[in-house]
């Protein structure tokens, strides 16, 4: 298990190099100057170049990219072009914010489209079956950000139950936290739910029909025990594969999630540097992002693995 | 329905009176939070260190500047308390006493001195060196005045320096943050800085030892960056956010907002301009008549229809009502087919021609504009083929000269100069069309040497004929200033620089 481990953390080295380097020079041949930017409109060429020089952005992109390296695997993330913030400060500022919002929506997800799932294959065909894949279906076809102008719309400003922007760190006031979060993390995974719900149903469906289960029911188990101990623990398989898979998803998705709600995240953060041609704060947030997806699929591995121990030997 | 200067002016005033008339009994009441919707996220508040214009909206809380621009953009006093000019080039400031940074340290010439050689010193890049590169030295004369002597005489200075230029940044401060002041701002302002969480919110609270007595009156400031406009009148609706700055606003909830009793709409001259920059150098619009044609076909009044339901008035040049060298008798451009399809013969293209039109991208503004305007040069036979691209793509495009025709306007500034120079003069920074009439450089200098307005206007007058009967650019419409607040907002002053102040307002709930 440990080696199995260790040769996948191996192989995220050359994956994260790939990352950056294709990030850079994505960043890099956008058009858009970040001198002009940070100067603004009554810049001079002088000022322009004077500035260039300064941030290095004169110098050919390859020794450009170089040194950036060069300076990340030293643990030297820079300064934001923009804000002149540590980009190491940036980032770290707001991992608290995406990490609760992506582990909420995973939970919500989970909650909902595990149960749901599970409901729809055991009234196969009744009602409860169609109301639950036709909620599973709407979950996965509604983008985000409809969901989420919906959800202020209704919860907001119709019913005034939950406040549409802000944010509280959970340690200064838990439950205002969970309030704030509460809508953000439900319309981040509602989706993954839907997703959940179908996948756990099919899932579900086809163990329930196999021989292990007619054996488990011979052998005169209560239908408790054959649902809950035999197929589902089978059927969760491919769910977890794709929780892990899905989890990097959601940090995309936290994007546009944390934008509508004014959510001091990373995916706001990342938006804003791109349009501010910030190549530091973008390449360091971008790696850090490619890291954590890396790490949500590593862990989703692991998990797997301990489910079934095949995997580990292979 | 297109609205008379007059009736602008009037609906801007008595937009910002309604609330007010109704309470003017009442005396403002200390105390309380004001949140204030953004529309986006400040870069920082470091006043010689940004160039982004939501920014300007913060430095009017934490800073204060030598002079002030007043409602009616007169240059009042602010730190100085009077100034003389002994000659053109020479200023000699007298400064306010006793007047207190936030950090303790007082405020006196050495500061003024140290905040214009900070700007001036080419190593800081500060984006303010450039509006007074003009500036030769600047000497302390006695503890409490300077002495500020420029390179060649600019009329425009009173003005260039009642803005960021002219903010004076605590000298402790800046040596002890460099440029992280824009995290650690130190002024003299009404507001102190208190925190700021990075895409959440920015708190600042009363300064007790502000130099007006008595003011501000709000215990709190909060400002908030919400981006999602719909958001933000949510939150308005449901009482969450007292203020909306401009870019926060969509202007099609404008008529909404007017039925919400809980919340107004403040809507007053601005001083910049909307319109097309034409490309002047290259490509078909190299060409004077193509480009008069280009103008002839745009229907000004559905434009500025359907971007502010038509509040606001259209352009008959780069000066706005709101600047004392507006002149009314300059005409506007208006829409004549047959004149268009006239001049498109004049220039050769008798069937019309395609070109390339250049637009902000995730802007839905922009995106009903150009779109609008595509039409209407279709009907003459110009094919606008619109590309869309995002801010600093635009930016980057309009520099090189990259475009046929770019569908962008300027913020505007208080003085002629601003509203002229960058775009029309030879050499200007924002000078993307490339146009280059000898005759506007030559009388845009006279209108920096020569000292008085009365002098000034009739110079400006004859640039604006010129750029027009060039077609240097099609002008549009003069952008309004825009805000909402909630009716228990009081005391918020309407600004033709569409800025916010918010020292002398006050809440009644």
């Amino acid at each position: 298990m440990l080696g199995f481990v260790g040769r996948r953390f191996a192989a995220t080295v050359p994956t994260l190099f790939v990352v950056s380097l294709v990030m850079f020079a994505i960043v890099h041949l956008t058009p858009g100057d970040p001198a002009q930017l940070i100067l603004g409109e009554d810049a001079t060429p002088q000022a322009l170049a004077s500035l260039r020089a300064a941030l290095g952005e004169d110098k050919p992109l390859p020794v450009q990219y170089l040194a950036w390296l060069g300076a990340f695997v030293r643990g030297d993330m820079g300064r934001s072009l923009e804000t002149n913030e540590p980009v190491v400060h940036a980032i770290a500022s707001r991992v608290p914010v995406t990490l609760e919002l992506t582990i909420l929506a995973l939970a919500v997800a989970i909650a909902i489209g595990i149960p749901l799932g599970i409901l729809a294959a055991l009234r196969r065909g009744g009602a409860v079956d169609v109301i639950a894949t036709g909620t599973a279906l709407i979950g996965v076809s509604l983008p985000t950000f409809v969901f989420a102008l919906l959800g202020i719309l209704v919860f907001s400003l119709w019913l005034r139950l939950l406040p549409p922007t802000g944010y509280v760190p959970f340690w200064d006031d838990p439950l205002r936290n969970l309030k704030l979060m509460l809508m953000p993390s439900v319309v981040l995974g509602a989706a993954l739910a839907g997703i959940l719900a179908r996948l756990t149903r099919s899932g579900m469906l086809e163990t329930l029909g196999a021989d292990f289960v007619r054996t488990a029911r011979a052998k005169g188990l209560t239908e408790r025990a054959v649902v809950f101990r035999h197929a589902l623990r089978n059927a969760l398989l491919p769910v977890v594969t794709i929780v892990g898979i899905e989890a990097g998803t959601l940090l995309g998705g936290a994007i546009v999630t944390e934008t509508v709600f004014t959510l001091p995240g990373v995916g706001k953060l990342v938006v804003d540097a791109i349009f501010a041609r910030d190549f530091p704060l973008v390449q360091a947030t971008i790696v850090f992002l490619a890291l954590a997806r890396i790490a949500a699929n590593l862990l989703a591995d692991i998990v797997f693995a301990a489910l079934d121990p095949r995997i580990a030997q292979r | 329905m297109v609205l008379t200067r007059k009736q602008i002016l009037a609906a801007g005033g008595a937009a910002a009176l309604v609330p007010n008339s109704a309470l003017a009994a009442t005396t403002p009441k200390r105390g309380g939070t004001l949140r204030v919707a953004m529309g986006r996220e400040f870069i920082g508040a470091d006043p010689q260190g940004s160039s982004a214009g939501v920014d300007r909206n913060l430095y009017t809380s934490l800073y204060n500047g030598l002079v002030v621009p007043d409602a009616q953009i007169r240059i009042v006093p602010g730190l100085a308390t009077s100034w003389s000019q002994p000659d053109p080039k020479t200023y000699v400031f007298q400064l306010r006493r006793g007047v207190k940074f936030h950090d303790g340290t007082p405020f006196d010439a050495e500061a003024v001195k140290f905040n214009f050689d900070y700007i001036l010193d080419p190593a800081n890049h500060s984006q303010r060196r450039p509006e007074i590169a003009m500036v030769d030295r600047v000497e302390v004369t006695s503890p409490m005045s300077v002495r500020v002597t420029l390179k060649q005489p600019f009329s425009p200075f009173l003005a260039t320096i009642a803005d960021r230029a002219g903010y004076m940044v605590s000298p402790t401060a800046r040596k002890k943050y460099g440029k992280d002041l824009a995290r650690n701002p130190v002024g003299t302002g009404p507001f102190k800085f208190v925190e700021w969480v990075r895409d959440d919110h920015m708190r600042l609270q009363r300064n007790e030892d502000y130099y007006e007595r008595g003011l501000p009156y709000l215990d709190e400031i909060v400002y908030h960056p919400i981006t999602d406009q719909s958001v933000v009148f949510t939150e308005l609706r449901t009482g969450n956010i007292d203020f909306a700055y401009t870019l926060a606003i969509d202007p099609k909830d404008v008529p909404a907002v007017k039925q919400i009793k809980s919340l107004n709409v403040l809507i007053g001259p601005g001083v910049g301009y909307e319109g097309f920059w034409f490309n002047t150098a290259a490509g078909p619009l190299a060409n004077r008549a193509l480009r008069e044609a280009f103008s002839l076909a745009l229907d000004r009044e559905q434009l500025l229809k359907i971007a502010y339901s038509g509040v606001g008035q259209i352009a008959n040049g780069p000066l706005p009502p709101s600047l004392w060298a507006y002149d009314p008798k300059i005409p506007v451009v208006k829409r004549d087919v047959a004149q268009a399809k006239k001049k498109l013969a004049e220039g050769g293209k008798p069937a019309g021609f395609p070109l390339t039109l250049k637009a902000e991208s995730n802007n839905p503004l922009q995106a009903k504009i150009t779109q609008l305007a595509q039409a209407q040069l279709r009907e003459i036979g110009i094919q606008a083929n619109i590309v869309t691209l995002d801010f600093a793509a635009l930016l980057n495009a309009g520099s090189r000269n990259d475009f046929d025709a770019l569908s962008l306007g300027w913020s505007g500034r208080i003085d002629p100069d601003g509203n002229i120079e960058p775009i029309f003069e030879k050499g200007g920074a924002f000078n993307y069309g490339r146009y280059d009439n000898p005759q506007v450089d030559a009388l845009m200098q006279r209108g920096r040497e020569l000292q008085n307005q009365s002098e000034r206007k009739p110079v400006y007058d004859q640039v604006v004929k010129l750029i027009e009967a060039d077609a240097a650019y099609a002008f549009t419409y003069f952008t309004p200033t825009l805000f909402v607040k909630a009716a228990s907002v009081h005391g918020f002053p309407m600004s033709p620089d569409a800025l916010m102040r918010f020292t002398t307002v006050w809440l009644s709930k």
